[in-house]
């Protein structure tokens, strides 16, 4: 390399190391590259490296950078923002090696990798916020790449040499790449904002999810993005929430299950009549599940499989290898399951969150007298004065990241926001710090009906979160405190008409026996299917038609025979080709007295070959005399050699 | 045992060219991998390098919020899109470009292709960038691609660049392309290409300073004459006394003149040793080294013996029988490596096959070469059968380096000797 070439390239380092230093506060690390770029200069040539010690290089590079950036902790430049560890090490050990590369001669990929190296740092730093810094660097780091490229590369020529036109191309494409940088950067934000907004309503609608068993974590994607996936119908009056889980206890960001959770086995098999008008069937169509979906006021239960575990907030589960298949309930007052009665957990606040809630809870239910009053209160103010939403802006990592973070707080006090788990969890809360003891269940909202059957379709995006208050006078209660316009955002409650006929069909073949809808549907097919077999038969099928779907299965025996004969067929020869050059005096054989493959046999095989091809491909003829003569030719005219 | 994981490219990419041409034809291909090729050799070497380190900003920088990476890609980008917009300008107008290369390549040798441009247009062209054809797996450019500062116009510069190929057979480049280089140096302008080139790979040629023959009861009479089948080939023994029935035209004037007495030429024929060579290539358990080394002492074997006074009548590789006649001036060795080239590993040695292709020719062979890769019955069968036709049978087995595989009355040659024996080591002295 020249020696304009060195000191361009140590330039370009001293770039790198610049922002390096500016973005991670690990100025050692910049100052140890540096060091090692400057002292490449006072070598009159580099110094010619073997490839194992240039990977040697890279390695010693690497570890230098991991020991320097570990051991001098960053000053937090920048307003606080560090870089990821693992852009700490991408960054690091590109610049070292970078500084290391300038001593040697004919690195490995030439100088373009060791500036590619530099771009690597721009990379690094750029995972945060640098402010105007970073693209004045990266600027005079594009120009000095550009100056090293050319001073490095000796097939270049000078630019004294040059025309105008080199120059004028020069100039044009640095003013339209300065032109479609700045427009890049003026549109990509608003580009990206749209963007991801059309990533998150794709996955929305694609990522299967819904009611999901173990702690709550609020503010998780989890929960939130919907799925069309049917898990149950309910057929009979049903009740409007079916629950599946419930949860006692809130500790930063998790709603968790009670600490003492003991489960009894028992057979619940109550005489049921599957038929009667009040009875409520449930029909399981997802066989992952153990869990029991069950609204909490039924008062009879037959369960099949009738062998289940219960726990005392009155959750059923299917004993281990077997799943819920069918429920039929009788709703009423004497619950079958009743939930314990309320304890200290169900009074429980965080006390870091207990001062702000107690105060807003007592603004809330001023006015309210009873228990009752002051859950209703809450409710209204929840309904009024908040927003049902699935793509919220979320608070940022860092924010999450705080200690005094907590995103019920910041979703009563801050967004104002949220989805049916944060409604929940505020009401809960607020409930408790109301004196009124409360918990959150989990589980699915019976919201879509199919016209076809009049029955209830639950699918995986109608899992929901609301909350289980206890009152003095009617014990323990569900509330929904999310707001019930946020349901009209929801698809129809109503089926669509298609997609019910078949959910009926599908549900009939699950109640076994045909049954009306699957009896219409059979009805329907078997019609078409005697439309389509009566017009076919009422269309006289074409010559050119039977001759392409049926060929002469014999051809193939009367070609092998001209083929054993000395005569093949040649690779893409049309059929009349080989039908004239059959035909041709000078190709047949002599007639021999003792051999059966004289020229006759060969002039009625050039006569079916030509009206094969007028049959397959012009529609002449007919494809069963072919087929006969074809075959009588083949057992008397010619007897097959052996 | 060794493993060219460069073979994996075959998943994707044909190794003929003719593979490449129909892959090229497909409407996937158009539709997808043209457009990248396209992009790709329109652009130089430091501009890929560049849009490898775009892509990878554009990947760290999808959260614009949040970082500054994006800057880093939008600045890449554009100088490639503005780089690449502007390169029609620069074709190289008045070029031309020719490839030059040998008819046949050993294995593993550096291959030396000459290119020639000459600059037939008005005006200088500057910073011209070459681009050899791509090579999938069995061969690699030696050194960086070659380029040229200036070419003044009306005059001609000569290049050359080397590569090493991996694998024996047919090759059919794709062609030589040059380009001028754009101000940046981003980006290349539109291509001028050579015709594609073809070549083959022969083996390499194990050095055999000796062979030793059998010694055969027969010789074959004829010589030259039947050898070649073309013209009189009788030696000349002497004169003698005319008798009663001589041909006229054998009179030798000279000595009648002399002697007053009719005399007439006396000739002999000539009697060539006619050897046989056979290949086994029944790889069995062995590893596909062991067959490169067998063909390379085969090689090896009718190199010597085509520089001696015997003939080569026959080569059989596997189940393949390839008629030959070299020595003595007839034939070429090019013809037995054009064939070598070609082995591929055979189907299961069988005695029988090999007897069947053999005994049609052994009336007229003197002697046979076996080299086999693996020994086993049915190979001592085919030995068996060899000598009871009559015809000695010299039998070499390539063994694994240990040399444990092969039986102790065998001539066993290993790997590495016969390896040594292709390179600078001794020569072999069967």
């Amino acid at each position: 390399m020249s020696r304009g070439g060195r000191v361009a390239l140590l330039a370009a380092v001293a770039v790198a190391a610049a922002l390096w230093g500016a973005a991670t506060g690990a100025r050692a690390v910049s100052a140890v590259a540096l060091a090692i770029a400057a002292a490449s200069l006072l070598r009159r040539s580099p110094v010619p490296v073997s490839t194992p010690a240039q990977a040697l290089l890279l390695l010693a590079s690497g570890l230098l950078a991991l020991a320097l950036t570990t051991l001098i902790p960053a000053d937090e430049a920048l307003g606080g923002r560090s870089l990821q560890r693992g852009w700490v090490l991408v960054g690091g050990t590109s610049l070292l090696l970078m500084a290391a590369r300038s001593h040697v001669l004919r690195p490995e990929g030439g100088s373009v990798i060791t500036l590619g190296l530099g771009l690597l740092v721009f990379l690094a730093c750029g995972s945060v916020r640098s402010g105007p810094i970073y693209p004045v660097l990266l600027l005079g780091y594009a120009m000095l790449l550009f100056a090293t490229l050319h001073l490095e590369d000796r097939e270049r020529p000078a630019w004294r040499e040059l025309g105008w036109r080199h120059r004028g191309a020069l100039a044009v494409i640095a003013a339209s790449a300065a032109a479609l940088t700045a427009g890049i950067l003026l549109a990509l934000p608003g580009l990206s904002r749209r963007a991801d907004a059309w990533v998150l309503r794709w996955l929305e609608s694609r990522v299967q999810s819904g009611f999901h068993d173990g702690p709550m974590m609020l503010g998780a994607l989890e929960g939130m993005l919907q799925s069309d996936e049917i898990v149950l119908r309910v057929e009979g009056p049903a009740g409007e929430l079916l629950r599946g889980n419930v949860y006692t206890r809130y500790a930063r960001q998790h709603w968790l299950a009670p600490r003492e959770r003991q489960e009894t086995t028992r057979l619940l098999s109550d005489p049921l009549e599957p038929h009667a008008a009040d009875v409520t069937v449930i029909r399981y169509a997802d066989d992952d599940g153990d869990r029991f979906f069950l609204p909490l006021d039924a008062a009879e239960l037959q369960l099949v499989p009738g062998r289940v575990r219960t726990d005392a907030l009155g959750v059923a589960r299917a004993l281990p290898d077997a799943t819920p298949e069918l429920v039929r309930l009788r709703r009423g007052s004497s619950r079958r399951l009743p939930p314990a009665a309320p304890g200290r957990e169900d009074l429980a606040l965080p006390e870091p969150l207990r001062p702000r809630l107690e105060a807003l809870a007592r603004e809330w239910t001023r006015a309210a007298a009873t228990p009752s009053a002051r859950v209703d209160a809450l409710r209204a103010r929840l309904e009024r004065d908040y927003t049902y939403s699935l793509d919220f802006e979320r608070a940022d990592a860092r924010a999450r990241a705080a200690p005094d973070f907590d995103p019920v707080l910041h979703f009563l006090f801050e967004d104002r926001q949220g989805h049916c788990e944060y409604f929940a969890s505020a009401m809960a809360l607020l409930a408790r710090a109301s004196s009124v003891p409360a918990r959150v269940a989990t589980g699915y909202r019976v919201w879509e009906r199919n016209p076809l059957g009049g029955y209830y379709i639950v699918r995986q995006r109608h899992a929901h979160a609301w909350v289980e208050v206890h009152l003095p006078e009617r014990g323990w209660v569900s509330v929904d405190p999310s707001p019930l316009r946020s349901f009209e955002q929801n698809p129809p409650a109503t089926t669509a008409f298609v997609a019910g006929l078949l959910d009926w069909g599908a549900l009939a073949l699950q109640r076994g026996g045909p049954t009306p809808p699957l009896l219409a549907l059979l009805v329907l097919f078997a019609a078409i299917q005697v439309r389509r077999l009566l017009r076919d038969r009422r269309r006289a099928p074409s010559a050119k038609a039977t001759a392409a779907s049926q060929p002469p299965r014999d051809l193939k025996r009367l070609l092998g025979w001209l083929e054993e004969l000395g005569w093949p067929r040649g690779q893409g020869e049309s059929l009349e080709a080989y039908a004239r050059r059959l035909s041709r005096p000078a190709a047949r054989p002599e007639p021999e007295p003792e051999s059966e493959a004289s020229g006759a046999p060969l002039c009625a095989a050039e006569s079916l070959l030509l009206r094969y091809a007028a049959l397959r491909y012009g529609g002449l003829g007919s494809a069963d005399a072919l087929r006969a003569d074809v075959h009588a030719w083949l057992s008397t005219a010619a007897s097959p050699p052996r | 045992m060794n493993r060219n994981l460069a073979r994996l490219n075959h998943v994707l990419i044909p190794t003929t060219k003719l593979g490449r041409d129909r892959l090229r034809e497909r409407w996937a291909s158009k539709l997808f991998v043209t457009p990248l090729a396209k992009t790709y050799f329109a652009l130089s070497e430091e501009g890929r390098v560049l849009l490898a380190c775009a892509a990878l900003a554009g990947f760290a920088g999808m959260d614009v919020e949040r970082g500054q990476s994006h800057v880093l890609w939008a600045l890449l980008l554009s100088l490639i899109l503005a780089s690449l917009a502007v390169r029609r300008f620069f074709p190289l107008s008045g070029v031309r470009i020719r490839a030059e290369g040998p008819d046949r390549v050993t294995l593993g040798r550096a291959a030396r292709f000459q290119l020639t441009l000459e600059n037939r247009g008005r005006r200088d062209q500057h910073g011209v960038r070459i681009r050899g054809p791509f090579l999938p797996w069995d061969g690699k450019w030696n050194g960086p691609a070659p380029s040229i500062a200036t070419l003044p116009a009306g005059q001609r510069r000569t290049l050359a660049v080397t590569a090493r190929f991996a694998a024996r057979g047919p090759h059919h480049l794709d062609p030589f392309a040059a380009a001028a280089l754009l101000p940046l140096g981003l980006a290349v302008g539109p291509h001028i290409n050579t015709t594609g080139i073809r070549f083959t790979v022969v083996p390499q040629l194990a050095r055999v300073r000796h062979i030793a023959l059998p010694s055969s009861p027969r010789y074959q009479p004829g010589g030259v004459a039947l050898a070649s089948l073309t013209g009189e080939s009788m030696e000349l023994m002497g004169v003698r006394p005319y008798r009663q029935g001589d041909r006229i035209r054998d009179l030798h004037v000279r000595t009648w003149a002399r002697t007053g007495e009719p005399a007439v030429r006396e000739y002999q024929q000539e009697y060539f040793s006619r050897v046989g060579v056979v290949l086994d290539t029944d790889l069995g358990s062995a590893d596909e080294e062991r067959l490169e080394t067998a063909i390379s002492l085969v090689a090896g074997i009718i190199a010597r013996l085509s520089r001696g006074e015997a003939l080569i009548d026959l080569l059989v590789t596997g189940d393949q029988l390839h008629p030959l006649t070299l020595g003595r001036s007839l034939g070429h060795l090019d013809q037995a490596l054009d064939h070598l080239a070609c082995v591929a590993a055979g189907p299961r040695f069988d005695t029988g096959v090999t007897m069947s292709l053999l005994r049609p020719h052994l009336p007229r062979l003197s002697s046979l070469v076996f080299v086999a890769i693996d020994w086993n019955e049915s190979r001592r069968a085919l030995v068996r059968g060899i000598l009871e036709g009559g015809v000695g049978c010299r039998s070499l087995v390539i063994s694994d380096d240990a040399g444990s595989d092969v039986p102790a009355d065998v001539d066993a040659l290993r790997v590495a000797e016969v390896q040594d024996a292709c390179g600078s080591g001794p020569d072999l002295v069967l």
